[in-house]
């Protein structure tokens, strides 16, 4: 085991990730996979996988050339600090933008699951309390976390799902590759906002005791994140079939709620699944907290990071309250991820990566 | 210092604890059976409505377990049940008004069943407005039985069935014991179906000699009632989704009674295209037990005992294979309904054909031709 070194070893780098991504989206992964791709919206996933892969090999390509430097310090070197300043202050932004989104989403589904009465800003200062305290005390401290939530999460989860497998119509899925291909494409685009998070392997490499390997742990995780969505999307689609899945606000959580474990004497599974999620949503925050802090203190190049975690909270708070209602969160989503989404996980890396290798700098691979 | 730290995290976690959302067991009222009727204002009711300025049109009722009477032995001289409703001009008002009339928070976590008064069923606007209300409500169970009467809801609700507590735990029992020998339909089922085709089969409940009778089914086309099917032409749906077991069929054979049990069935449906027709070819095999023939005119001889068999299997089979036909015929021309969900097979299994005509006009296309084989396994404790 390392310890206090701030570092951490591949498998745990990769539990933090799978952590990262598990998300919201997942909540209604299937319902996007199959607005655009009908009962071939696993189709699209697999697609959706295979550019998540890209986008990974791009961004570990870059990150590997510079091992010991943060996003900041090679991006500086490669494009010059103005233009890292600005590339990195955009990203400070993108992160509080999907955390208050995500924040938000997750205070709805709260509030009508579980507590109906609690006021959001409760559920909020909860959540990113915990997060917030985590996040500020290290990458380590969040490695070691992760190992022991990454089975509270995925493992529970994985096994709810799989007694969703009794109830399910597998014909629900046919006809098979009916769908035009342009849509199945346009479903993996936008199957894409479930990978919100993957953006963050440009941070690890510094993190990472064993920089060698890192691309290819990064590449096998986000491979079992893309699994793991495939499973969930075939076992939604075959229970709800791909008309009435449209309609589902929460497609999984319905899924799961509906689920009858044996010996039924739990009825309402929903608030043992809510407990799987609040993890996951807790570890989202806090890879984001810590993560957007370490950017700043780079920008502002002096300060500690938990100031600039603390002072974060109440930016992410108001953003959180600007939409509406759900249906806007969404389409927040939806815009924030074609926009600087994509910019973050590919256009960016991609660019800065052929500007690295134009002007010679870094490791050679 | 530390100490003092300590101490000031540990108060905040002892006030941060507890839940803000709690309702204690005893102030809350579980909702077991849910009626839906439509309302009509009399005379004197409209008045007195346009001075509130509201008109209402759902009649909502619910079925209340009276804990104590069911606990007690006797009951106490209470009754098993509290039967609340109330009027609003959309089915959550009406059920937030009966709220209003509980002393206890009303929850609907544990309903079992949800019936659908007639004047629902026959309204599309109704109808559309009842359902989509119990499926956004998240405390409602996607699971909860869903039923039609050609009566009023609240009269299912208020009919108290002999021995047996309560309306809603009285059908969702009957249910869990016959499930597969009556058509099940949840609220789960019922959306998928109407999302799809806009038609549904919903089982039919009645009051018939002050009990409830469950059997029969109602056809929803388009969001509306189009018609009613008996026991034995719903029983066709559950040949084809191969379901049945558990069932008694009796048949006249030789100026006697026989009576089949299943044991099982299967169904296999195959389509074909012909002359522009869609010709559906329903194979369904059924195995039981013969239960009941005539005493003592059973032939001891094998070989003819075995001829004897043979010709009850045809019988049955002659017998169900035109209750398909004949069910299909009645979707199929009478209420325009594609209530065996023919159209959505032919999507999933054959879609080179499916794809050929629009969607509306399948069902028309299809010429249903059922195949059955019915094999008795057993003849009782004797020959």
């Amino acid at each position: 085991m390392l310890s206090y070194n701030d570092k951490a070893s591949l498998r745990q780098i990769q539990i933090l990730l799978v952590l990262d991504i598990f998300g919201t989206g997942i909540q209604v992964l299937p319902r996007r996979a199959a607005e655009y791709a009908g009962q071939d919206g696993w189709i699209a996933i697999i697609g959706a996988t295979l550019l998540a892969l890209f986008c990974v090999l791009i961004m570990t390509t870059l990150a590997k050339k510079f091992p010991d430097d943060s996003f900041f310090s090679y991006s500086s070197k490669i494009i010059g600090r103005p233009i890292a300043i600005l590339i990195s202050a955009g990203f400070v932004l993108k992160i509080f933008f999907s955390l208050a989104l995500e924040l938000r989403l997750f205070g709805e589904i709260i509030k009508e699951i579980m507590l109906g009465e609690t006021p959001y800003l409760v559920v909020f200062l909860g959540i990113t309390g915990v997060a917030a305290f985590a996040a500020s005390k290290g990458f380590e401290t969040r490695a070691r976390m992760g190992e022991i939530l990454i089975y509270l999460v995925l493992i529970p989860f994985t096994i709810l799902i799989a007694f969703g497998l009794f109830e399910v119509d597998f014909t629900n899925l046919l006809p098979v590759m009916t769908s035009d291909p342009q849509d199945i494409a346009r479903g993996s685009l936008w199957s894409g906002i479930s990978f919100t998070g993957l953006e963050f392997v440009l941070f690890l490499y510094p993190y990472s005791a064993n920089k060698k390997d890192l691309q290819k742990s990064l590449l096998h995780a986000t491979m079992l994140i893309g699994f793991l969505m495939l499973f969930i999307t075939i076992v939604a689609l075959a229970r709800f079939g791909p008309f009435r899945i449209l309609h589902q606000m929460w497609p999984v959580l319905e899924m799961l709620k509906m689920i009858r474990l044996p010996g039924a004497f739990v009825e309402r599974q929903d608030a043992f699944v809510m407990t799987f999620w609040i993890i996951s949503v807790f570890s989202i925050t806090g890879a984001g907290l810590f993560f957007s802090s370490l950017l700043t203190k780079d920008i502002i190049g002096k300060g500690k990071p938990s100031i600039y975690i603390l002072a974060s909270l109440p930016v992410i708070y108001i953003l959180s309250r600007f939409p509406k209602d759900i249906s806007m969160v969404y389409e927040l989503q939806g815009k924030l991820f074609i926009t600087m989404g994509i910019a973050y996980l590919f256009i960016i890396p991609f660019f800065l990566l052929i500007v690295a290798n134009l002007r010679r700098l870094g490791e050679k691979s | 210092m530390k100490n003092i730290v300590c101490i000031i995290w540990l108060v905040c976690c002892l006030c941060i604890t507890g839940c803000w959302d709690k309702v204690e067991l005893e102030s809350r009222g579980f909702v077991v059976s849910l009626g839906i009727d439509g309302y009509e204002a009399s005379e004197k009711e409209q008045s007195e409505q346009n001075k509130n300025d509201e008109q209402s049109r759902f009649n909502i009722s619910i079925s209340l377990p009276n804990v104590t009477a069911i606990a007690s032995p006797g009951g106490g001289g209470e009754e098993n049940k509290t039967v609340k409703s109330a009027v609003g001009r959309t089915v959550s008002s009406a059920m937030g008004k009966i709220d209003s009339l509980s002393s206890q928070k009303l929850f609907y976590g544990q309903t079992r069943v949800a019936v659908l008064g007639k004047d629902i069923i026959e309204d599309e606007q109704l109808f559309r407005e009842a359902i989509d209300a119990l499926q956004r409500n998240p405390e409602i169970s996607k699971k909860i039985i869903i039923l039609a009467t050609d009566e009023k809801a609240l009269d299912i609700l208020n009919m108290k069935p002999a021995n047996e507590p309560l309306t809603g735990i009285y059908i969702s029992n009957f249910y869990e014991n016959t499930k597969d020998t009556v058509l099940l339909l949840d609220l789960e089922k019922l959306t998928e179906r109407l999302s799809y085709s806009g038609c549904a089969i919903i089982l039919r409940v009645q009051l018939e000699n002050d009990e409830l009778k469950v059997g029969g089914a109602a056809v929803v086309k388009d969001l509306r009632l189009t018609g009613w099917l008996t026991e034995e032409e719903s029983r066709s749906y559950l040949w084809i989704t191969g379901k049945g077991k558990g069932m008694h069929i009796p048949t006249e054979q030789d100026n006697a009674y026989t009576t089949l049990k299943v044991n099982g069935s299967k169904s296999k449906l195959s389509f074909f295209e012909e002359n522009e027709q869609i010709l559906c070819r329903a194979d369904i095999s059924i195995e039981g037990n013969l239960e009941e023939y005539h005493f003592l005119q059973n032939a001891l001889d094998d070989d003819k005992r075995e001829a004897e068999l043979s010709e009850i299997e045809k019988a049955y089979e002659e017998l169900i294979s035109k209750e398909i036909v004949n069910t299909f015929n009645i979707l199929q021309n009478e209420y325009k309904a594609d209530g065996f969900e023919l159209s959505d097979k032919i999507r999933k299994f054959n879609y080179d054909i499916y794809r050929k005509y629009k969607k509306d006009e399948i069902l028309d296309k299809i010429i249903l031709e059922a195949k059955v084989t019915v094999k008795i396994h057993g003849t009782g404790s004797v020959m």
